[in-house]
């Protein structure tokens, strides 16, 4: 037992303030168990959303000491445990309009999930029998099930802040969830990832922290990642991140490094940033390379790189014929022709 | 003390400055840095895109090789950390792909163990070479005001680096710390090359937020948000531009190093102090 001042966020109208109560902290007790607390007991006008209290309906997400949590999963104690002790400050999720109080607008997200059709698009299933989802693909997609909609992701989220378009993690890990599910049409897929392309797929920013902060530790950013890929495979090549995905594949199997010379080039065909570079370079008194530094078993990499490949990947996305151009530089630093670092 | 140094990709061209100043500022405080010769890319976190497993097993290679010659790791960059890390953690509690990864690696007479340390050059400073010795090193004062910038990758999915340590290290060397409402928003260094637009508005909002707070340098351990800010402030339309220090570069300053050598001389936008 221990008594503590919380801070709340509270607005109406249009006027904002905080609201400081004195409480009395039991053992066990959660932020929300402290709200209904509040509300009971000093302030019914007090505004926050909730049901289910076990972290399954998403409601109840907000911000904690400045970060995000489900109000109904996170106990008082462990919060006063890691900051300086008494300081408790309640306030609504960031990135959001605020109706009231703890409440965000969530209406535009909303609209992103009927724009994404999040819901499953069945083929039909085989003559007189059930579809069969083996165990292996249900690990493909157990995590991304978990998505409770809390939008706790779209609040950090870093891309958001810039960039309308941008549909949010959310949306991206429930499209991972049904792209790979072998029940799924295949005319759906295809348009699912007509429509990450179209809300900005290749914006993330891979900050990572929608990764950190996701009450149910689903990783948005890798299935970004997981997107992203199959936007590749379906014939998406020329984006700015296809290119650079190549550029990456290409180069590290041939040199074990990228090229930042020829980066903007291979990306932006952007031969101005390559001169620009190279000037620079030169004003300063540094050596232009065309090769990288080479590291030790440089060739011995690249059976490594083919065979990881084979397991888990596509072999066919590395670029033999640039490798053979690559190769023709790299023979002639061998031979002195070229600069190197 | 010796330590293995990785590479990775963030010394080529004119970067290579950068890695004689870590050098250089390292010897002063007895620690070696041997470059592990066979490290190579991490991948960025984009070769992930393609696969994986691919990057678990380039990266178990990066950690084997070190291991190989019974040294821990260094590591510069945030996204390097943040990457070879996620491989580490993931062979260290998976045997099953452990071994897949070491089949494969056994071909070049490598094995990753898992027993030696991978570090980021920030955690490394504050816990191997420690402010006390940092203190007494230090000979010139820096009595500017720096705005510290961590980046993500020391923070996000896993935070490795303890509160207060840049700004330890500022005050160390005689400056001020400012601090600013977007410090903790990314630098958008990794949209650089999937959608500029984005990064140009992070670079912006950062630095224009650091201009409020009226600091005069900015500081980061992070080679990648580094060159963002050095690189891309004129194209994103700042107000005022902001010189950028590598933290390394600072501590080199404080040591007494020239301008040339502590690396200043090398930025794009000019460091006057």
């Amino acid at each position: 037992m221990k008594t503590i001042k919380v801070k709340v966020f509270r607005k109406q109208d249009e006027i904002h303030r905080y609201d400081t109560y004195t409480v009395t902290c039991k053992k066990g007790q959660t932020i929300l168990d402290l709200l209904f607390h509040i509300k009971e007991n000093l302030d019914e006008t007090l505004s926050f959303r909730a049901f289910c209290r076990s972290g399954i309906c998403g409601s109840c997400a907000l911000k904690v000491n400045g970060h995000p949590v489900l109000a109904c999963r996170t106990q008082v104690k462990t919060i006063l445990d890691k900051g300086p002790s008494n300081k408790l400050i309640i306030e609504p999720l960031d990135g959001f309009k605020i109706i009231k109080d703890l409440i965000v607008d969530i209406e535009g997200k909303q609209e992103v999930l009927k724009r994404f059709e999040l819901w499953l698009e069945e083929k039909k299933p085989p003559k007189n029998k059930e579809f069969k989802v083996l165990r292996e693909e249900a690990k493909k997609y157990g995590k991304e099930t978990d998505c409770i909609l809390c939008l706790t992701c779209c609040s950090v989220c870093e891309t958001l802040k810039e960039n309308t378009p941008f549909a949010g993690p959310f949306a991206f890990v429930r499209t991972y969830r049904f792209i790979v599910d072998s029940r799924e049409k295949d005319e759906k897929k295809k348009e699912r990832l007509e429509t990450s392309i179209n809300a900005s797929i290749w914006s993330c920013v891979q900050c990572q922290k929608c990764v950190a902060f996701c009450p149910k530790e689903i990783a948005p950013a890798q299935d970004i990642q997981k997107i992203r890929k199959e936007t590749i495979k379906a014939g998406y090549t020329e984006t700015p991140g296809a290119r650079k995905l190549s550029h990456y594949l290409n180069w590290v199997y041939a040199t074990g490094q990228i090229n930042r010379l020829y980066l903007p080039l291979d990306v932006y065909d952007n031969e101005k940033a390559v001169r620009e570079f190279i000037n620079f370079c030169k004003e300063h008194g540094v050596k232009i390379w065309e090769i990288p530094h080479l590291p030790d078993g440089f060739l011995a990499l690249r059976d490594l790189i083919v065979r990881a490949l084979i397991k888990d990947g596509d072999i066919e996305n590395i670029d033999f014929k640039k490798i053979r151009k690559i190769d023709e530089k790299i023979e002639k630093l061998l031979k002195g022709d070229s600069k190197c670092e | 003390m010796r330590i293995g140094f990785y590479r990775g990709c963030c010394f080529q061209g004119l970067d290579f400055v950068l890695l004689d100043v870590i050098k250089r500022v390292f010897s002063v405080f007895g620690v070696e840095l041997p470059e592990v010769r066979k490290t190579i890319c991490c991948g960025g976190n984009v070769i992930d895109e393609e696969s994986r497993f691919l990057s678990t097993i380039i990266n178990a290679r990066n950690i084997a090789a070190a291991e190989k010659e019974n040294l821990d790791l260094l590591i510069s960059c945030n996204t390097c950390f943040m990457v070879i890390n996620r491989a580490k953690k993931l062979l260290d509690n998976n045997d099953e792909t452990k071994e897949k990864v070491n089949k494969i690696l056994k071909e070049e007479n490598l094995l990753y163990k898992g027993e030696r340390k991978i570090w980021h050059l920030l955690p490394f400073i504050v816990e191997k070479i420690g402010f006390e010795k940092l203190s007494k090193k230090t000979k010139v004062k820096l009595p500017y005001r720096f705005a510290p910038y961590y980046g993500c990758h020391l923070k996000y999915p896993e935070k490795i680096v303890k509160d207060g340590s840049i700004e330890r290290i500022i005050e160390l060397c005689g400056g001020t710390q400012i601090h600013y409402q977007e410090e903790d928003t990314c630098c958008g260094y990794h949209s650089i090359y999937t959608d500029k637009a984005t990064s140009l508005k992070k670079i912006k909002r950062i630095v224009d937020s650091i201009k409020e707070a009226e600091a005069e340098f900015i500081v980061t351990p992070c080679p990648l948000c580094f060159k963002g800010f050095d690189m891309l402030q004129k194209e994103a339309k700042v107000k005022t531009a902001i010189p950028v220090l590598f933290l390394p570069e600072l501590i080199a300053l404080s040591l007494g190093f020239s301008h040339k050598d502590s690396g200043i001389t090398y930025h794009k936008i000019p460091v006057k102090l």
